[in-house]
């Protein structure tokens, strides 16, 4: 997934799928630790819940796939696609 | 019949195109024929989508008025499968976090409760924008909302 942010002077473009690795690992590193702190709180329960709240996260975004946001006048002009 | 049109049916006939290109071909002709009718450069609104993908808002200047404020011209396209994919994130959402959300949206103008939002609830809103067509004028710009 590519998003495309363009404003009247410039456009950036952002690859996504690089981005993907890099937060697998940084989630993946961070997960022992929640649930580590989640042991020592006694809210162990809530593990699985901060898994599939993170999964939902992750289908969110992957939803927006299609997204575009063209909103031009006479001064101003703003446009983001996810493709 | 336009001479696209026939040409589209001889190559379906003739094996060139598959039934399903054809189709996309013949739709495509419609809207572009729909948008010479009316004289504007905005896609025909479609009556009803049977597997609606994207929410389409288009708002453009009405040609041939005098336009005092300055003009906007918005394209918007949201996948569909974002209502899906929020109603499921909106149900793992805590209780108390649910609360401020909500009390959030209550401060928007939005009085349903998104927690009672389910699966069923959610294919019956689906099923409903399948016929989500408008297309009104106002400030001299035509606003167009619809399903494709």
């Amino acid at each position: 997934m590519v998003m495309w942010i363009r404003f009247r002077w410039f456009a950036v473009w952002i690859p996504l799928f690089l981005l993907w690795p890099i937060v697998l690992i940084i989630w993946l590193l961070l997960l022992p630790f929640v649930m580590l702190s989640m042991l020592v709180t006694g809210r162990i329960a809530r593990f699985w819940r901060v898994i599939r709240l993170t999964l939902a996260a992750y289908e969110m975004v992957c939803a927006t796939r299609g997204l575009r946001i063209d909103v031009r006048n006479d001064r101003t002009t703003f446009q983001i696609s996810l493709i | 019949m336009t001479t696209e049109r026939i040409q589209i049916l001889e190559m379906l006939s003739a094996g060139k195109i598959s039934v399903a290109e054809a189709e996309r071909l013949l739709q495509l002709t419609t809207e572009v024929s729909g948008r010479a009718a009316d004289g504007s450069s905005l896609p025909a609104v479609p009556q009803r989508v049977a597997d609606p993908r994207f929410i389409r808002i288009i708002v453009e200047p009405v040609k041939g008025t005098d336009h005092t404020n300055p003009l906007h011209h918005v394209n918007i396209r949201v996948p569909l499968k974002i209502v899906r994919a929020g109603v499921n994130l909106a149900s793992l959402i805590p209780g108390e976090a649910g609360q401020v959300v909500q009390g959030s949206l209550l401060k928007t103008g939005y009085a349903s409760d998104i927690s009672k939002l389910d699966g069923s609830a959610l294919d019956e809103l689906i099923e409903a924008l399948q016929e989500l067509s408008i297309d009104a004028t106002v400030d001299n710009h035509t606003v167009k909302v619809f399903v494709e």
